[in-house]
């Protein structure tokens, strides 16, 4: 017995040692993120999710840079002139350095450009730049961007810091595949270090173009669990969430302690209908799925009113948005659902089951992605619940993101529904219609073929008149609505939370840009 | 003996090719193109074209299995898919949290088990036998991630005492990590250890040593320990894959920066020579551990021979 | 249920559950897991609720008259979720284990019996199988086949087969030594004869007992890959499921996680009991495994 008592005490001993040794130690200048995933490189050409893109636009900058207001401003570029429709002249800032102290110049903004769109390079973005071919260097602080025709969104598609953010030719010449790891730019933070899947560690930019942020570092870590996130940064682990759960945002907003920007933001969630695969091929299928999905209830009750409802395919605050009817036109009516489903041949039988006039059940497949999309499971959960209701029989097939991405990409795809959000952050239509929409584009993952829309969509990409590219974007929008090729469910709100002591963030619409330089601390 | 070990570093050959052949297998049936993942939704197929062909997937299966198993006889694990990473850098990376992890919760193991297990024999049938047989049960059959949970609920957010995750702050972020890891493990080893000591000793042979009084406790416990041996050694080499599966779990609920994430992420997005490099370095610990617990117990029990 | 009424030719199984139902708590645990199977098949009768019906309103709603372990982050019935989970739980925890099981006999008495080779074959991807982390292979197994419940039934058939298959041969090799055994070869009995009339009763007290712990790890390894999203789907209620659906409430709402663990863990513990039991009333060493 005796032995067993010294084993238990021992075993007090260990947890009380463990216990004093707990320290939640932090330096008075380190900002420190919690975030729910890892980057998977810090190379804008080779990687371009949210959890990257929040860290390296603090360490790259753009020509071009879209600001809190939506609008183009001179970034790494003071002024630019349009030489002709397909070349267009950049005047850059002069006795800027990277952050290795390579000089930035007109060669730097080439060797980028032509990184970005080479197919031989990483280039992940190549396809968002569409008809841009290539940069020539005029001299030392002037460069020309040479577009395949006329682009009318030029300007937004420059100021994609995760597609063309000015990386050091030096850099990427010196580390070769390693560059993600060691990134060099000319923002307001320099990369110090990466410990994967747990932290990455920012000191400012001492020589910073702008002048040197407030803040000395900036830790960026892994919280994968969103319960876990929430209790890390209740508890003061952290000074700054990004992706804070819904269902306790109001809490959050009446908290004293915290602060809460929201701004409306460029995304929009929404289930795709494929027009490729029976019987969403059929359009009375689709309005009546339109009007069988309460958007309203999943809004408020499933996404927790952290988002605002969606009022169209694109997000309000991007250039080209039109109003339509799609609020009214879809709104939920299950009387009219069961109405247009009969017209289409399916009735309830005996057991409330929609059948056709064989017998056999109308049966969608439904994809959904987790993690990806705020609630995105649980908003298809619901709506697989919403449709069942119905009488809808749904084969529910639910997936990781990463894995749900690639089973999209298979040719044998069979889904008739698919959960998926798009955020248009050039701030312009061409971003979020013509990848959708156009016939044939990759992300068309609705298979929508309409050479009415493509025509239109080619114009307005191509034109450089802003009056006729709303005008045809806003033919785009209605047409598009009227096919019911999406159920827009909601459109985003940033928000972003951060302790009292957290003063001077702006919040962008665009999710990737939290933008640190602003900030300071006053602990 | 020296035959004996060079035969089981030999057997481990064969091992190691069918695992890596195994995983090559199962995730080649996988649907998805990895070079999607890798370049995104937008790629163009030029360049899809020109990725596969750089990472050789447009290659047959058995021509891409024999390239790598040449690699990797080279000592090249190869890049990561995703980011282009040597793919022994990112283990390089994730190791040592999952081995420290590990071992800390071996360590627990050890030392809560064993004792646990001798103790609860030795008074067998008494409250106190009840009590440790009771908690090795519940540890041995609550689910790890479970657990984990209900942990950071309780001292991260009840009684905020402890770190929840990551392991920046020192000692006390492998507190509640290590139980949760060394839970199943723990009921594991001490159910191995009270019924190997019970066979040992004989239930009769413990009756006397009672009858004779607390005296021979203490030669009691030496018997004990003594059976004790032989779980001690079979913890370290059977438990280790199951730590390593834990580790999976455990190190995703306290966000720990471990190999199992590593490899989950990796399967989820196809990247298929991390999950086979990861594969390769777990199972050479795996057969090295058990080459080991091999030879100590032909060192602790000279019965065993070299079969 | 009672010993006395069994006929005298089945004498050491008398015996051997007279010792059985000496033992209180594995009594208990039987009579707790009859209770749980009793639940499964009449969950529609029991279930207070559909346990598919959202009702979005009483979304998280703590414990309380309406909903007796209170409503998950869909206001959908826990308890009504719990006892159609456990379904899923037994049949996963017996498809899985009956597949791996029926594999592992085969190939384990092939390899036994047939030697060589062949054993030796049989035995390498055995030991490639087992050298896998726990957990990693049914991961890739799921994800490469889609995750569905039948999928991860195979993925952990395919983790339990390599010990079953072991076991089998090892004691097919002691058999097969044994001089009655060469004699029914002798006398002209064939191999499938001599391996359902002499090899498999042999095995059988092993096999029960293993049977019974790896039901218990198999229902914790569904709950495993549901936790990583590839175990049963969505709107299926499975024990694993709801804690990895609920624990993003882990700070507002605990009691989503908390009541399906709990009938997981008790039900766990009764199956281990359960098993712990049969390895004492049938002499057999399985503690600890």
């Amino acid at each position: 017995m005796r032995s067993t008592f010294r084993t238990a005490v021992l075993a007090v001993f260990l947890l009380g040692a463990t216990l004093i040794g707990s320290a939640f130690a932090q330096s008075d200048g380190r900002l420190v993120i919690v975030r729910p995933s890892d980057a998977i490189s810090l190379d804008p050409h080779r990687a371009t999710t949210a959890p990257e893109v929040w860290v390296y636009n603090n360490i790259y900058e753009t020509l071009v840079v879209l600001d809190e207001e939506m609008e183009i401003v001179p970034g790494l570029a003071h002024s630019w002139e349009i030489i002709d429709e397909e070349r267009t002249r950049f005047f850059l800032e002069e006795g800027v350095q990277f952050h290795d102290g390579t000089p930035f110049n007109a060669e730097a903004v080439a060797f980028t450009l032509e990184r970005a769109i080479d197919p031989e390079a990483p280039a992940r973005g190549a396809s968002w730049l569409g008809p841009i071919v290539g940069a020539e260097v005029v001299d030392e602080h002037t460069v020309d961007i040479v577009t395949d025709g006329p682009l009318g969104p030029l300007l937004n598609h420059l100021s994609m810091v995760f597609v063309v953010g000015i990386v050091s030719p030096t850099a990427v010449e010196t580390y070769g595949d390693d560059y993600g790891r060691n990134p060099v730019g000319t923002g307001p933070f320099e990369f110090v270090s990466w410990e994967s899947n747990q932290s990455i560690l920012l000191k400012r930019n001492e020589n910073y173009r702008l002048g040197a942020p407030e803040l000395e570092e900036v830790e960026f870590r892994v919280v994968p669990e969103e319960g876990s996130r929430m209790l890390a940064f209740m508890r003061g682990d952290a000074d700054m969430l990004l992706r804070a759960a819904p269902a306790e945002l109001p809490m959050l907003r009446d908290d004293p302690r915290v602060t809460v920007y929201d701004t409306p933001g460029l995304r929009v969630v929404y289930i795709g209908l494929n027009f490729e695969q029976a019987p969403t091929d059929d359009p009375r299928v689709r309005q009546a799925l339109a009007h069988a999905i309460d958007v309203d209830a999943i809004n408020a009750f499933v996404v927790e009113d952290a988002m605002v409802e969606a009022t169209g395919v694109i997000a309000t605050g991007v250039f080209g948005f039109a109003e339509t009817d799609v609020v009214e036109r879809y709104a939920y009516d299950p009387e009219r659902a069961l109405e247009l489903l009969a017209e289409a041949g399916y009735t309830q039988d005996g057991s409330g089951r929609l059948v056709d006039e064989a017998g056999e059940p109308l049966r969608l497949v439904q994809w959904a992605s987790q993690g990806r999309d705020l609630k995105d499971r649980e908003l298809s959960e619901t709506i697989s619940a919403q449709l069942r209701e119905l009488g809808v029989t749904i084969d529910y097939v639910q997936r990781e993101w990463g894995a749900y991405l690639a089973a999209l990409e298979t040719d044998d795809a069979d889904y008739n529904m698919f959960t998926m959000g798009w955020v248009t952050l050039t701030g312009d239509a061409d971003f979020g219609l013509y990848t959708n929409f156009h016939s044939g584009f990759a992300t068309n993952r609705a298979n929508y073929d309409n050479p009415d829309v493509d025509a239109d969509l080619n114009l307005a990409r191509q034109s450089l008149d802003p009056e006729e590219r709303l005008a045809a974007y806003a033919r785009v929008q209605r047409q598009v609505v009227e096919d019911v090729v999406w159920i827009p469910i909601y459109q985003t709100q940033e928000t972003v939370v951060v302790q009292e002591w957290v003063h001077g963030y702006v919040p962008h619409p665009g999710e990737y840009y939290v933008r640190l330089a602003p900030i300071v601390l006053e602990r | 003996m020296y035959a004996y070990v060079i035969r089981r570093i030999l057997w481990a050959l064969p091992v190691l090719i069918g695992i890596t052949f195994t995983i090559h297998t199962v995730l080649s049936l996988t649907p998805g193109d990895p070079v999607r993942i890798m370049l995104g939704e937008t790629a163009t197929e030029a360049q899809l074209a020109a990725a596969r062909a750089e990472i050789g997937l447009d290659r047959p299966f058995f021509a891409r299995y024999v390239h790598y198993v040449s690699n990797l006889l080279q000592g090249d694990f190869g890049q990561s898919y995703r980011n282009r990473r040597a793919v022994i850098d990112e283990i390089a990376d994730a190791m040592p949290a999952t081995a420290k992890l590990a071992l800390a919760a071996m360590v627990l193991i050890i030392v809560m088990g064993i004792p646990s297990g001798i103790a609860s024999a030795v008074h067998k049938g008494t409250w106190f036998d009840g009590l440790l047989t009771t908690v090795a049960l519940v540890g041995l059959s609550m689910p790890v991630f479970w657990i984990g949970l209900i942990f950071i609920y309780v001292f991260g957010f009840h009684w905020p005492v402890l770190p929840i995750g990551g392991m920046r702050d020192g000692f006390a972020s492998y507190v509640l990590p290590s139980i949760t890891l060394a839970l199943n493990s723990y009921a594991m080893i001490s159910r191995l250890t009270r019924s190997s000591v019970l066979e040992t000793l004989g239930e009769d042979y413990i009756r006397t040593a009672r009858a004779k009084g607390l005296g021979s406790r203490v030669v009691l416990w030496k018997h004990a320990l003594k059976a004790a041996f032989i779980p001690i050694v079979t913890v370290i080499g059977l438990q280790f894959g199951l730590l390593m599966g834990g580790a999976v779990l455990t190190e995703t609920v306290f966000a720990w920066p471990g190999i199992g994430r590593l490899m989950v992420d990796a399967i989820m997005t196809r990247d298929l020579l991390v999950v086979q490099g990861s594969v390769v370095v777990l199972a050479l610990v795996f057969v090295t551990v058990n080459l080991l617990v091999d030879l100590a117990y032909s060192v602790l029990d000279p019965r065993i021979r070299y079969s | 249920m009672t010993a006395t009424t069994a006929p005298t030719g089945f004498r050491i199984r008398n015996r051997a559950l007279a010792r059985y139902l000496k033992n209180p708590a594995a009594v208990g645990a039987t009579i707790f897991l009859i209770l749980v199977v009793l639940a499964a098949i009449f969950a529609p009768h029991l279930a207070p609720f559909d346990p598919f019906q959202q009702h979005l309103p009483d979304r998280r709603a703590a414990p309380n008259e309406t909903y007796w372990l209170g409503a998950d982050e869909f206001g959908r019935d826990i308890l009504s979720r719990i006892l159609y989970g456990a379904r899923v739980a037994l049949r996963t925890g017996i498809v899985s284990t009956a597949i791996g099981l029926v594999a592992g006999v085969l190939l384990g008495t092939i390899a036994g019996y047939v030697g060589g080779i062949v054993d030796d074959l049989i035995m390498r991807v055995m030991d490639v199988l087992l050298a896998f982390p726990y957990l990693l292979l049914a991961i890739a197994i799921v994800s490469a086949l889609g995750p569905s419940e039948f999928n991860t039934q195979l993925a952990i058939a395919i983790w339990t087969l390599p010990t079953f298959a072991r076991l089998i041969r090892g004691t097919v090799l002691s058999l097969r030594s044994k001089e009655y055994v060469e004699a029914a070869g002798a006398l002209g009995a064939g191999h499938v004869g001599i391996v359902v009339r002499h090899v498999l009763p042999n095995t059988i007290t092993p096999i029960i007992v293993y049977g019974a712990v790896f039901i218990a790890r198999a229902i914790m390894l569904e709950a495993a890959l549901s936790f990583l999203g590839l175990g049963a789907q969505p709107p299926i209620a499975s024990w694993g499921n709801m804690i990895a659906e609920g624990r993003n409430y882990l700070r507002i709402a605990p009691h989503i996680i908390t009541m399906p663990g709990i009938a997981l863990t008790l039900t766990v513990i009764a199956v281990n009991l359960v098993a712990d039991g049969l390895s004492d009333a049938l002499g057999t060493r399985s503690k600890g495994a």
